[in-house]
């Protein structure tokens, strides 16, 4: 049975109403004239496959990394490769090499991948997320390949918990790809040498449960529905509901025996493994916007694009662009940069004021954290600059969910300042 | 690599703001203010006046002095409130002027600012002049005062608010029912919780009892309610933690109860709250709360 993590929000109605409201706008494709794919992720430096001016497909490698530790990037146009180096196309606006694809509007496509049969082995599944360019589309962007290597797991949780405001792609991939989800779900189950039977989907509302339903018809997976509650969808939150275990800090869900995947990776393993690569993706654009949109762009797709196809109710200088949700997303330093493949929103929201007035020892961002940290107390040791204590009260827990600065009333940028300290620790 | 925390999620925050806080609490003062004005006629009306634009004007000059740009948050306006509240109609209103410097200038923002300061600034500076000037706070006879012996039991719904303290009671404790309005107001809106009043309250009543006392006549008189709502709720003297504040308030229940028993003053709310103030610290070190994935014998659901 589900059990609850500790902490969290529960957002207003205003904003799970925005959500129910996005959950019911069906997918669409929408194709852009060009693509940004930055080379460099994180501590990641990919190396270009491709000259400038050469055409490429859709589905063509376009640039690898060395090391092998991170898949190779395709494209999702077809068109001119245009690689620029210190380019700054990128979400945060740091210049690195950016390979553009300027479409020819033809969406030729590259010769598939041989598609793998039902009963391929773990390894071979395996080789083949490392082929597709597969990594978690939840968020964190962890290669799929190296979680599932080598892995025999007791349990897959596929995270269908949406738990971002505004955001509600992955729901519509449950409501509207159950085969493509459920092939895709097989493959993982196979990859991580999972029991049938220790397969839960997980959703925290009734449209997604639904779809979760059909797509484990027939199987012995078990879909369970989590109560709608911020970060429910969170890794560690959500082993804590759904198996009542809480894993020690550092320690890999996988090393444990159970393997996490988002709804969204799922989907593209099926691709992946009929012979398609990770070209393209679902986001939702919304935020304080007319109607907001699920559309299914190719990776790269400019933000700007994706939020000129919503009608913004808010603009110029109130309102600011956030790539990702709106608890854990950054804010774009530059709108013309491309979609990268971990971000499932585009949302335009209201600037707030970012004035931190004292801590009143309210206690409310103690009470939320689903770290069961002290958000306040760090905040201060940070200030005073002793880094013991920040380590004595266990700063390299957060999980940067971003709840401590939701509920605060003075506005301490407690989320920035305690993952800054984790980044800087861990 | 420097820190910058400019434009850094979540992009959501609380509309809620210290100010918003603060004037709610000052919205559920209203009926008791209005009442002490009625009860006490216009000199209770000086006595608030005095205290909130005392209050505002230190806060001012004090974060003047302190050099911060933060602006006005509205708790200077609530330790006034409380102060005049909390004193008896007959203080001269220097004093209470007094008090009101005391509290926001010396235990608020001189002992580390709003959040960081120890004692509740108003029940410090309170218990300050009531060692310094005992006759003033507690031997002032009051002009309207009614004996104690109003019980529940008698009266229809318009008389319960008469219920009267001892003589020498404050000017805001004179109505428990108005109390508790306030009380539902600010649970309503969420500034306090019910776990502090409820078990400090429960608390104070389990030690009376146990003394063999008439526990709803101690519950209802003196300022026992109103600092069940006002003062031990106070977010900087309590402690942050779920089971710390559990322990608060059953810990400063049972003092205010003892401190009235047998103490040399005949209210214990003051010093109970003082003696709490002194623990919370270490409260909240004691129950911090488990940390995710670390071992403190799982409690499953
Ligand atoms: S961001 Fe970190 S400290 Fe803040 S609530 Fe989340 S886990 Fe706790
Ligand atoms: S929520 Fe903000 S004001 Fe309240 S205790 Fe935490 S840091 Fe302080």
């Amino acid at each position: 049975m589900a059990k609850a993590f500790r902490g969290g929000i529960r957002f207003s109605e205003t904003l799970r109403a925005a959500k129910e409201t996005a959950l019911h706008v069906p997918l669409c494709v929408f194709t852009p004239h060009i693509i940004h794919l930055p080379l460099q992720e994180g501590r990641t430096n990919f190396s270009p496959t491709v000259i400038d001016g050469v055409h490429v497909r859709v589905g063509d490698v376009v640039a690898t990394d060395p090391t092998g530790n991170t898949p190779p990037i395709h494209s999702g146009l077809s068109g001119t490769a245009r690689v620029e180096k210190n380019s700054r196309l990128t979400p945060d606006g740091k210049p690195c090499t950016v390979i553009s694809v300027i479409g020819d509007g033809l969406k030729t496509a590259a010769i598939p991948l041989p598609p793998l049969s039902n009963t391929a082995d773990p390894s071979s599944i395996v080789q083949r997320m490392y082929d597709g360019g597969l990594v978690g589309l939840g968020g964190a962007g962890f290669p799929t390949f190296r979680k599932y290597k080598d892995k025999t797991a007791h349990h897959l949780l596929i995270n269908a918990c949406e738990c971002e405001p505004y955001l509600a792609c992955d729901g519509r991939l449950v409501i509207e790809q159950t085969d493509t989800v459920r092939e895709g779900i097989n493959y993982l189950m196979h990859a991580g040498s999972v029991p049938e039977s220790g397969v839960r989907l997980c959703a925290e509302s009734d449209a997604v449960t639904e779809g979760l339903h059909r797509i484990a018809d027939g199987t012995r997976w078990k879909v369970v529905r989590l109560p709608e509650r911020y970060p429910q969808g969170s890794e560690k939150q959500l082993i804590r509901a759904v198996l009542g275990l809480e894993l020690p800090q550092g320690v890999y869900p996988a090393d444990w025996g159970i393997l996490v995947s988002n709804i969204g990776t799922a989907a593209a393993m099926a691709d992946a493994a009929n012979g398609l690569p990770l070209t393209h993706r679902a986001v939702t654009v919304s935020g304080v916007v007319a109607k907001p949109r699920n559309l299914f762009v190719p990776i790269g797709t400019p933000f700007r694009e994706l939020a000129a196809q919503t009608e913004p109710l808010i603009t110029g200088r109130q309102s600011q662009l956030i790539a990702g949700g709106a608890m854990t997303g950054r804010r774009l330093v530059c709108a013309d940069a491309g979609l990268p493949k971990t971000c499932g929103g585009v949302l335009v929201l209201p600037i707030e004021s970012e004035e931190e007035s004292p801590c009143i020892r309210c206690g409310a961002c103690v009470r939320v954290c689903p770290s069961g940290l002290m958000p306040y107390l760090i905040d201060q040791a940070w200030l005073q600059q002793e880094d013991g204590l920040c380590a004595d009260l266990k700063a390299t827990s957060c999980i940067s969910c971003g709840c401590c600065s939701r509920v605060c009333p003075a506005r301490r940028q407690l989320a920035a300042r305690i993952t800054h300290i984790r980044r800087k620790g861990g | 690599m420097s820190f910058s925390q400019k434009h850094a999620p979540p992009y959501l925050r609380a509309h809620r703001r210290t100010l918003a806080i603060m004037s709610d609490v000052c919205v559920s003062l209203t009926p008791s203010s209005v009442a002490a004005v009625w009860f006490f006629g216009l000199r209770a009306m000086w006595m608030l006046l005095t205290a909130v634009g005392v209050s505002f004007v230190t806060d001012r000059l004090s974060a003047r002095l302190h050099g911060t740009s933060h602006p006005f948050d509205g708790s200077a306006l609530v330790t006034g409130m409380i102060l005049a509240l909390s004193c008896p109609v007959g203080i001269p209103l220097w004093l209470l002027a007094g008090m009101c410097i005391v509290a926001i200038g010396v235990f608020r923002d001189a002992l580390g600012g709003i959040g960081a300061n120890l004692f509740n600034p108003a029940m410090a500076a309170r218990a300050l002049l009531l060692t310094s000037f005992p006759a003033y706070l507690s031997g002032y006879a009051l002009p309207h005062a009614v004996s104690s012996a109003t019980p529940l039991s008698g009266g229809d719904a318009a008389l319960i608010p008469l219920l009267f303290g001892r003589v020498n009671g404050s000017i805001g404790e004179t109505s428990a029912v108005l109390i508790l309005l306030g009380a539902t107001y600010l649970l309503i809106r969420r500034v306090i919780r019910w776990q502090i009043p409820v078990l400090s309250v429960a608390a104070f009543a389990f030690v009376i009892a146990l003394d063999g006392g008439d526990v709803l006549r101690h519950i209802l008189s003196g300022s026992l309610l109103f600092g069940a709502v006002y003062i031990f709720t106070d977010y900087t003297g309590s402690p942050t933690t779920p089971l710390g504040e559990i322990l608060f308030a059953v810990g400063v229940g049972a003092l205010t109860a003892m401190l009235r028993l047998w103490g040399r003053y005949p209210e214990g709310v003051c010093f109970a709250v003082l003696i709490m103030n002194l623990l919370t610290p270490l409260l909240d070190r004691l129950t911090r709360p488990r940390v995710y994935g670390t071992k403190r014998k799982e409690r499953s659901a």
